[in-house]
C-alpha cells in the first residue's frame, strides 16, 4: 500500500470509528472517550495479540463485511467488560449479571450491529459503495480461537493486513473495548478505486 | 531450536522442533486451526505444527507455507528427521479443528476446522502414518502443550479444564 492509499484508509477509518463511537454514546446515553486509534500493518500471526493475547479469555462480536469487497470486524472485550456492556445496554444494575445469557448476547450483538453499520456507512459515504455487515455473532472463548475465524479467511490470499483498531472507554464507567477492522486486500483496492465517486 | 529449556510458542502457520528435554512446545488458542504433535521417544525429538488452512491449492503461496496442512506436515517430518527422528517411530497426536461459528453445514468457510482435520489425516495416511491420539472438532478453543522430556501432550480449555491426550 502506498503512502497515498494509507492516508486515505487512515482518514476514512478514523471517521468511521468516530461515527461508531458517537452512535454507541447515543445508544448507551453516556459519553465515550476514544483512548487510542491506530492503523498499522500486522502479520496475521500477530492478530491474537490485538485481542489481548492468544490464551486470554475474550468475548468477541464478529461481523463480516460483504458487497463489492470483503473484510472482517471484531469487537473484543474481556469477559467482565462484556458483561458490563450488556448490563449498561439492558439498563441492569452494574455487577448484577453473572454470565452471558441469551439476553446479554442479544444486547452485545445489537451493540456490534450499530457500531459496524456506523463504520460501514462512513465508508459508503466516502466511496458510493454499499458495504454490508453480516448479522453479528457473539462468541466467548480464547482470543486465539476467535482470531482463527479471521485468519482462516485472510491467510488464503495474504499474510498481513492493514488493521484499523480503536480502544474506547465509557467515561463514567470503568469499561473499555477494542474495535478491530481487518480488510481483505480487495476491500482496500475497491475503496481506493471509488474514493471520489461519492 | 531454542538454546535452553523454555516454552516455545508455535504461532499461526508456524512449525517448531526441539530436542531439549526442558522445552515445551505450545500452540495457544487453537480454534479452527489444527496442531500436529509428533514425538520420537528413542531420540527425544519433538515437533509441532500449527496449521490454518487445509490445502495450498486453495490459496496463494505467500509467506509462511506451513500455514497449509499439505505443506506443513511434510516440512515438519523432514525437520524432525534431520534431528535424528525416524518416521516409523513417531507418535502423532492431532488436536484443534473446532467449528467456532455455527452456520450452514455446507458452508466451506464454517467447516474449515473439520476440513483441516480431514486434510491432516489424509496427508498422514498418504505418508503411511497414523494418528495415535486425537481431540478434534467441537466448538471450543484449545491450547496444546507437547513436553519434550516425555512426549506427553496436554490439552487445556477455557475455564481451567485440561487433560492428557
Amino acid at each position: 500500500m502506498n503512502e497515498h492509499a494509507l492516508a486515505f484508509w487512515t482518514e476514512v477509518a478514523g471517521r468511521g470509528f468516530r461515527r461508531a463511537m458517537m452512535n454507541l454514546s447515543q445508544l448507551c446515553g453516556e459519553p465515550i472517550n476514544v483512548e487510542s486509534f491506530g492503523l498499522r500493518r500486522v502479520e496475521m500471526t500477530e492478530l491474537p495479540e490485538t485481542m489481548g493475547g492468544a490464551d486470554a479469555e475474550a468475548v468477541g462480536i464478529y461481523i463480516t463485511i460483504s458487497g463489492p469487497a470483503h473484510g472482517h470486524i471484531m469487537l473484543a472485550y474481556d469477559p467482565g467488560m462484556a458483561l458490563g456492556f450488556a448490563e449498561m445496554l439492558l439498563a441492569n444494575p452494574s455487577g448484577s449479571t453473572g454470565r452471558l445469557g441469551d439476553m446479554e448476547r442479544s444486547a452485545l450483538g445489537e451493540l456490534g450491529n450499530i457500531m459496524a453499520s456506523s463504520f460501514l456507512n462512513v465508508l459508503g459515504e466516502s466511496t458510493g459503495l454499499r458495504l454490508l455487515p453480516s448479522p453479528p455473532i457473539v462468541l466467548s472463548d480464547m482470543a486465539g480461537a476467535l482470531s482463527d475465524i479471521i485468519a482462516a479467511d485472510v491467510l488464503l490470499v495474504q499474510d498481513h493486513a492493514f488493521l484499523a483498531q480503536t480502544e474506547f472507554r465509557v467515561a463514567e464507567r470503568s469499561m473499555s473495548g477494542a474495535f478491530i477492522v481487518v480488510p481483505r486486500q480487495d476491500l482496500l483496492e475497491v475503496l481506493l478505486q471509488h474514493r471520489s465517486a461519492a | 531450536m531454542a538454546a535452553h529449556g523454555s516454552s516455545i510458542i508455535v504461532g499461526l502457520g508456524e512449525l517448531r522442533t526441539s530436542t531439549l528435554p526442558d522445552d515445551v512446545l505450545v500452540c495457544v488458542g487453537l480454534g479452527s486451526c489444527v496442531a500436529l504433535c509428533a514425538y520420537d521417544a528413542e531420540v527425544q525429538v519433538a515437533g509441532m505444527a500449527h496449521m490454518v488452512l487445509p490445502a495450498s491449492s486453495e490459496g496463494r503461496r505467500v509467506g509462511l507455507e506451513s500455514k497449509f496442512v499439505d505443506l506443513a506436515i511434510p516440512q515438519l517430518l523432514d525437520e524432525m528427521e534431520r534431528l535424528g527422528a525416524l518416521r516409523s517411530r513417531l507418535r502423532l497426536k492431532l488436536t484443534g479443528g473446532a467449528r467456532m461459528i455455527n452456520g450452514p453445514a455446507d458452508d466451506d468457510r464454517q467447516r474449515i476446522g473439520e476440513r483441516n482435520v480431514d486434510a491432516a489425516n489424509a496427508v498422514l495416511c498418504a505418508l503411511g502414518l497414523r494418528v495415535h491420539g486425537d481431540d478434534t472438532g467441537g466448538n471450543r478453543g484449545r491450547t496444546a502443550r507437547l513436553y519434550v522430556a516425555s512426549g506427553k501432550v496436554r490439552i487445556s480449555l477455557i475455564g481451567g479444564d485440561s487433560f492428557e491426550l
